[in-house]
């Protein structure tokens, strides 16, 4: 269950729909990758506890975003498909809106163990297990060493 | 009310306040250190948690301004296109800094000498080489010796492994006939004085959980307090206070309730960073020095020095290291001493910064189209998702009198002191030095097989050095301490800070200061009965 609740959030009911329609939207489901999408339950959550920690700027540029579905098609956002509701994100007129989109849904989105998994890296906070690094080939150093100290040689005047 | 007097009051316990209090300590004199911030908890550390990338631009961010913190002070660098980096506890900046650990060259300290800019030192290398290996010993250096860049100098542990992106990158110098070693790093490799070693976290410059980075809170200080040091937290002094015969007095400060404290000392090191200790200085008026404490050359806070730098980053078309290992790995001198062909004076270092999180690696690449939102973003974000990696270009800033550490005439910290404003502006060496630096960087990418490459200079949020703005030298008219730290103006004021360097050097200053520091204490200790002649 998510732990952000209803009167919890600074986000109407219609505010919270569109923010995780949105959210699947930048970052949708993949069978192919078989990784969740950003509108996944839990990680929805977490996306609405970094929007509302920014909520009064997200809801002046949501704003922007109502108002262009309004004047384009005569519309909410939440009632136009999915090709009208992509093409309003990329207009230039809603790019703030995005901005702050990107960054709540990217950043909650891969702080997620599954997506994590899913790209090769770990489930689990770096510490404290830590991670396996190749110590390389040292021996790609031989023509460094053999070559003669360059710096300057600079003593004091006595 | 004021206590008894200290013998010695140190002001600030990061880098240089550290490694004074421990070396003081074999005095058997009474040593109190005041410092701002609080003693850090490894367990709050953004790298213990899964939101780490988060936590590490927020709470952990270098920039005090965005982290705000209560024992953060506030800054106003609008007049500055780079900003001020610092943080505020036991242990300062070396908790969130990278652990890269050069030292400076001889050529250095002979700037003047060498080719006829800003000035040269009032020591040398030579002056500070057993500083440096003394340092060494208790901060625990990784490298390899025998850099062909550098005098001859120990490996205390082996160095930090290649990895993926370093062995990328030296094939890259390699291709080029470009110098690259193992960087010097003041990360454990081995378990090293009740330290445990690196288990390549990846996220050192948030913190080490591991305790395997050496920040000063886990070096110095538990040595230091075991030999008879008093730290005190959370205290923010306000201003030294002067004597009747202009001596220092000690300071008044603020404890962690906002009580207004006094203590009076016989001696007063100021380890504050090139911003905190003018801001403290400008901060100290007084009818006998109405222009700031140790002030009569005017040049506390002016030439205050950051080292510019560029960033440069390649995406590759295999799986690098992305954030897994210590960003520190390799470095290059290739372009450390002065060559005028290169249209400019003086020179830099490269830094390989091993790769990215990927939520930074998200965020920015889906705000600057490079990864896509929509259908096509998974397959998008695996193209360069741990493929990354690259360089920083650290070049060397020379003086210029005309930036500056000032009192902002409105802006206050939360107990009302007032904050520093940051006048700073990049010269035209320098801006020569970053476009130099950042083409070279894509030669050696692209040498290495890099299939993109992208660059910023300068990096807006990169002034995590902060030099030159209480310089040392041996004319009271031209520099504000003298050859071993002690104020001109004060004879018993020191400082032992990044204020004092009189250059800046193309290299990271930690291992400099500490070793200043260090360098200080001993010249204190050799003129215990005469210190004040």
């Amino acid at each position: 269950m998510p732990d952000v609740i209803a009167s919890d959030s600074p986000y109407s009911i219609t505010e919270r729909d569109v923010l995780r329609r949105v959210a699947g939207i930048l970052i949708p489901a993949s069978e192919e990758y078989g990784v969740p999408g950003a509108d996944d339950e839990a990680i929805f959550a977490r996306i609405l506890g970094l929007a509302s920690e920014r909520a009064e700027s997200i809801r002046t540029v949501m704003e922007a975003l109502q108002t262009r579905a309004k004047e384009r098609h005569d519309a909410n956002f939440l009632e136009l498909n999915g090709a009208q509701q992509t093409a309003l994100l990329r207009d230039g007129e809603t790019s703030r809106f995005l901005g702050q989109m990107i960054r709540c849904a990217a950043t909650a989105y891969y702080e997620d163990g599954r997506v994590l998994q899913s790209i090769d890296l770990k489930s689990t906070p770096p510490f404290p297990g830590g991670h396996e690094v190749e110590q390389g080939g040292w021996s790609l150093l031989d023509p460094v060493k053999a070559r003669a100290p360059f710096y300057r040689e600079a003593r004091k005047k006595a | 009310m004021a206590e008894d007097a200290v013998d010695v009051l140190i002001i600030g316990a990061g880098a240089s306040g550290a490694a004074i209090a421990w070396s003081l300590a074999d005095t058997r004199m009474h040593i109190v250190c005041l410092e701002q911030g609080d003693w850090m908890n490894p367990s709050e550390y953004p790298s213990a948690h899964m939101d780490w990338e988060s936590r590490a631009a927020g709470e952990f961010s270098i920039s005090p301004n965005r982290r705000g913190g209560v024992t953060d002070y506030p800054i106003n660098e609008t007049n500055s296109p780079i900003a001020v980096a610092n943080f505020n506890a036991v242990g300062g900046a070396t908790i969130l800094y990278a652990g890269h650990f050069p030292r400076f060259h001889p050529s250095d300290f002979r700037v003047r000498t060498l080719d006829g800019v800003a000035d040269d030192w009032p020591i040398d290398y030579e002056t500070l080489a057993p500083y440096y290996d003394e340092n060494d010993r208790m901060m625990g250096v990784s490298g390899l010796a025998g850099d062909p860049a550098y005098p001859p100098k120990p490996a205390i542990m082996p160095p930090l492994p290649l990895g993926r992106a370093g062995t990328k990158l030296a094939e890259g110098f390699n291709a080029m006939g470009w110098h690259w070693w193992p960087s010097d790093s003041a990360i454990a490799t081995e378990p090293y004085d009740g330290r445990d070693k690196c288990i390549n976290l990846g996220a050192c410059t948030a913190g080490c959980a591991q305790g395997a980075k050496a920040s000063t809170d886990i070096t110095y200080w538990p040595h230091a307090i075991r030999a008879g040091v008093e730290l005190r937290t959370r205290c923010r002094v306000r201003e030294i206070t002067v004597r009747g015969d202009g001596m220092a007095g000690g300071a008044i400060y603020y404890d962690a309730d906002g009580v207004e404290q006094e203590i009076r000392a016989e001696v007063v090191i100021l380890a504050c960073n090139g911003v905190g200790t003018p801001r403290l200085l400008l901060n100290s008026t007084s009818n006998l020095f109405p222009d700031g404490l140790a002030n009569s050359s005017g040049l506390v806070g002016r030439n205050l020095m950051f080292h510019p730098y560029s960033a440069i980053r390649g995406t590759f078309d295999t799986d690098l290291d992305g954030a897994r290992g210590p960003g520190n790995c390799i470095w290059s001198q290739e372009f450390y001493e002065t060559d005028a062909s290169r249209g400019f004076v003086r020179g830099f270092t490269y830094e390989i910064a091993r790769g990215g999180g990927p939520v930074n690696t998200a965020v920015n690449r889906m705000l600057s189209g490079k990864v896509s939102w929509g259908e096509d973003h998974h397959r998008s974000f695996r193209d360069v998702v741990n493929r990354i990696t690259g360089m920083v270009g650290i070049c060397e800033d020379l003086p210029e009198a005309h930036n500056t550490v000032t009192l902002d005439p409105e802006l206050k910290d939360s107990h009302g002191i007032p904050a520093p404003r940051i006048d700073y502006t990049l010269s035209g060496n320098s801006r020569r030095m970053l476009d130099y630096s950042v083409a070279r960087a894509t030669e050696v990418l692209e040498a290495a097989g890099a299939i993109d490459v992208e660059s910023t200079a300068p990096i807006p949020f990169g002034g995590w050095h902060l030099m030159g703005t209480a310089r040392m030298g041996t004319d009271p008219q031209a520099s504000v301490v003298n050859e071993w730290g002690r104020s001109h103006d004060v004879r018993n004021l020191f400082i032992v800070d990044g204020s004092i360097f009189v250059t800046s050097a193309g290299v990271n200053p930690t291992r400099t200061i500490q070793a200043l520091a260090l360098y200080v204490a001993d010249s204190m200790k050799q003129r215990l009965a005469n210190l004040f002649d």
